[in-house]
């Protein structure tokens, strides 16, 4: 049994968690300013953090080492651990792992390496920037700046690769490699994603983001990092530690389908199913993938209607922050909120939902009384990760 | 509690393209460092790699995958032939049960490279280079390729990712998470990464010399190591042949530095205890440590401590040998490798060497085995560190 006794966010709607709480009941995250000329790229807005200061994180020597994407995780994971308020000696420091997940690392670093090699040859490359390019980067930043000498490594798969993280901290948990774990799921929005985002064809052609709604045709992406705690809920209750969630069954259950496609919505039920079925109890409400692309979500939302019996309230994280691969920490800080908040927070931009039959929640937050969430992360690729959150108390 | 056994295991890399060849160069101390082709790498200090040279792959085995990238051909090739080893594919096991666990290398990153310098030229590159960029795409591939329908993992951990990635495979095996896992790890040379070992002077103008007084290193490489893992007991009832068993990892974080080992090497005499520890085993049990070995002056004197600190008085009776010697480090791949180099050890009794070391090093001063010999090892130890201070210790040994 794992409990979640810390939370840090830097999301597109600011540093923190407050801010990220109040803003999925309020407001949508892609509407700030862009970084980017985002027409060349035909989108009318993206998930991007607002502008963020590491001065009371990072020493200002070692943050001006650090590439945006370290930094974001250290930041998140300082925050995490502070509210957990664990106290760390050396010893103890052994014993506290870092798990990150990311879909991609650092896109701009590898960029700008590269970038000084095309333009100036082997002399004129950066070796200040070649460790950023690393995807492990961040867990080292993360581990170095909060002297953490526990499990260290760095999970990557694709859309879950959040989910996966958090699966494998509590394996680490469980098999007592550790007593504590941080997990940090990020990824950054930068312009040589977006370039290779509509190479692919990935973006939205009308830049409007709107899963499960008839309209939608692709991602508009966002970036973000949330980092929790996590610890063994009787160490947790034992040291008098707050939990503001519970992390109660996995299911992982994939599809075998090409790289660009996403898994049949069979594989979908069986991965949730044997998410409840692990957990023991049954959510109360739905945190979806969705990532307003044509096939996920239609996917997604006929796995809903064969999974769900009525009045199973389905809402959207990706609707309010953007698209981005390793969003399962947040959806587990999104479902933290939702369960503290006892409100559900709505899918931004739907409005005829194609498929018909599940309740999503659309318009304003909706009162929910429920204490607990199924959380799916669904990848291109195949890979399906099924999570049950409960609050502290739930015990049904 | 189940136990997890290695009945599959396909390789390739400079000195071998398929186990047996492997495995017999790594016995004669073949060195598959040399002068680099696959880019030109004529304003480089360094000029050389353990580049894979002359192999093709059976395109009747991708079926409907297009548009590979060389990383993904290499570890395809690998998993062939760890397929056909392993005789599973006929065997009954539900394909929810068929687990993917994948360490990463740079994968996509020699394509991405072309799409780039396309785009710098003004000359249109096909986005199709970009398919295998996302570090999770050669684990995609081998779940489409197997039709595993169970869970899938991708550690992302440079240098130490494919070896993380067979513990990982262990512990999914012994604790039910799947039946069967497909594990291990492909890595390619690209421009890339040589440019930035070269601009951090971590590569040597010469092969790699490991531990050696005069030591050098390191050496880049490529190749690709691929495992079927399963639960021994039904291993067994269907006749495979068990080439060694998973039975436990450690796996830990310096915290010190971005690319230094911490000095004392206590990260990675901590992941030792924690790997010994996992499967009940103490220092006496283990025959054989392959080291990660770079050869570079911090990486050797920091390996060589931890060694010491978690072996005592036994580091000095116990062979330790880096085979980057012979493949050089092949980052995602160096792992999986490694670990197939520990069990020709285990299943033939054969130490591989540390080629060209000659001299010794008043701070290294173990037995690095110049020269290949006999012994029979019950479980070696295969070590990986990598940038970021990341640590792990895989035991593999000899199934009773």
């Amino acid at each position: 049994m794992i409990a979640v006794t810390g939370i840090g966010v830097v999301s597109a709607y600011g540093m923190g968690l407050e801010d990220f709480g109040r803003g999925i009941y309020e407001g949508q995250g892609i509407h700030g300013e862009a970084p980017t000329d985002l027409a060349r790229f035909g989108l009318r807005a993206a998930g991007f953090v607002p502008q963020f200061s590491t001065r009371r994180h990072i020493a200002a020597m070692r943050a001006r080492r650090m590439s945006r994407f370290s930094q974001l995780a250290v930041v998140s994971s300082k925050d995490a651990l502070e509210m957990s308020g664990l106290r760390l000696d050396e010893r103890s420091r052994q014993r506290v792992g870092v798990v990150v997940g990311t879909g991609i690392g650092s896109v701009s670093s590898t960029d700008t390496f590269f970038e000084g090699l095309l333009r100036g040859g082997p002399q004129e490359t950066n070796p200040m920037v070649f460790p950023e390019t690393v995807q492990n980067i961040a867990a080292a930043h993360i581990s170095i700046e909060l002297g953490l000498k526990g499990p260290n490594t760095t999970i990557s798969q694709g859309d879950c690769a959040g989910e996966y993280a958090l699966y494998y901290a509590c394996g680490l948990l469980r098999d007592g490699r550790a007593d504590a774990v941080i997990v940090c799921g990020l990824d950054e929005l930068t312009e040589p994603l977006l370039t290779g985002m509509k190479a692919l064809g990935l973006l939205s052609r009308r830049g409007r983001l709107c899963p499960f709604d008839l309209s939608r045709d692709g991602m508009v992406p966002g970036e973000g990092a949330a980092a929790v705690v996590l610890e063994r809920t009787d160490d947790a209750r034992r040291r008098g530690g707050s939990i503001s969630a519970r992390i109660r069954g996995f299911g992982l259950i994939s599809d075998s389908v090409d790289r660009f496609s996403y898994s049949r919505p069979e594989a979908m039920v069986a991965a949730m199913q044997h998410a409840v079925r692990a957990a023991g109890i049954v959510p109360g409400f739905v945190c979806a993938s969705a990532n307003s692309t044509v096939e996920l979500d239609r996917a997604e939302a006929r796995a809903l209607r064969e999974f769900l019996s009525d009045g199973f309230p389905v809402t959207a994280l990706k609707s309010q922050v953007g698209s981005f691969m390793a969003s399962g920490v947040l959806k587990v800080a999104a479902a933290a909120v939702a369960l503290r908040e006892r409100a559900i927070p709505p899918i931004f931009g739907l409005e005829r939902p194609e498929i018909e039959g599940v309740d999503y929640v659309i318009g304003t937050p909706r009162t929910c009384e429920a204490g607990s969430c199924l959380i799916n992360g669904f990848s291109h690729g195949g890979a399906n990760v099924s999570i049950v959150v409960s609050a502290e108390g739930d015990t049904v | 509690m189940k136990r997890a056994a290695i009945t599959g295991l396909g390789v390739i890399c400079s000195i071998g393209k398929n186990l047996e060849e492997y495995w017999a160069a790594l016995a004669e101390g073949r060195c598959g460092i040399g002068p680099l082709s696959l880019f030109d790498a004529s304003g480089y200090r360094v000029k050389i790699a353990a580049q894979v040279r002359d192999w093709s792959l059976d395109t009747e085995s991708l079926g409907t995958m297009r548009r590979l990238t060389r990383s993904d051909l290499l570890g395809l090739r690998a998993l062939e032939e760890a397929l056909a080893r392993a005789g599973v594919e006929g065997a009954d096991i539900a394909q929810e049960r068929v687990a993917v666990v994948i360490g990463a290398g740079s994968g996509g990153l020699l394509s991405a490279e072309h799409f780039k310098r396309r785009q710098h030229l003004g000359e249109s590159a096909r986005p199709s280079l970009l398919f295998s960029f996302a570090s999770a795409a050669f684990c995609d591939l081998v779940a489409l390729r197997c039709n595993s329908r169970g869970a899938r993992l991708t550690v992302s951990t440079a240098c130490s990712s494919s070896s993380t990635a067979l513990g990982v495979a262990g512990d999914w095996i012994r604790t039910g998470v799947a039946d069967v896992v497909i594990a291990g790890g492909s890595e390619s040379l690209a421009e890339t990464t040589f440019a930035g070992f070269n601009s951090l002077r971590s590569v040597d103008e010469a092969p790699c010399r490991p531990f050696d007084r005069r030591r050098r290193g390191l050496s880049l490489g490529e190749g690709s190591a691929m495992f079927v893992v399963e639960d021994l007991d039904s291993a067994r009832l269907r006749g495979a042949h068990v080439y060694a068993e998973i039975l436990g990892y450690g796996i830990t974080g310096d915290a010190h530095h971005v690319t230094a080992p911490a000095e004392n090497g206590r990260g990675l005499s901590f992941a030792i205890e924690m790997a010994l520890k996992s499967c009940g085993l103490t220092a006496s049990d283990i025959g054989y440590i392959n080291a990660h070995g770079t050869g570079t002056p911090a990486n050797d004197i920091a390996e060589t401590a931890a060694i010491k600190d978690a072996f005592g008085d036994a580091a000095y009776g116990m062979p330790v040998s880096s085979t980057k010697s012979m493949i050089g480090h092949c980052l995602g791949a160096a792992g999986a490798l490694e670990a197939a180099a520990a069990i020709l050890a285990i299943e033939k009794g054969v130490i591989p060497p540390t080629v060209h070391y000659e001299e010794r090093d008043p701070l290294c001063d173990l037995d690095y085995v110049p020269r290949p010999y006999s012994k029979r090892v019950g479980a070696a130890l295969s070590l990986s560190l990598a940038f970021g201070g990341n640590n792990t210790a895989l035991v593999l040994g000899r199934p009773a």
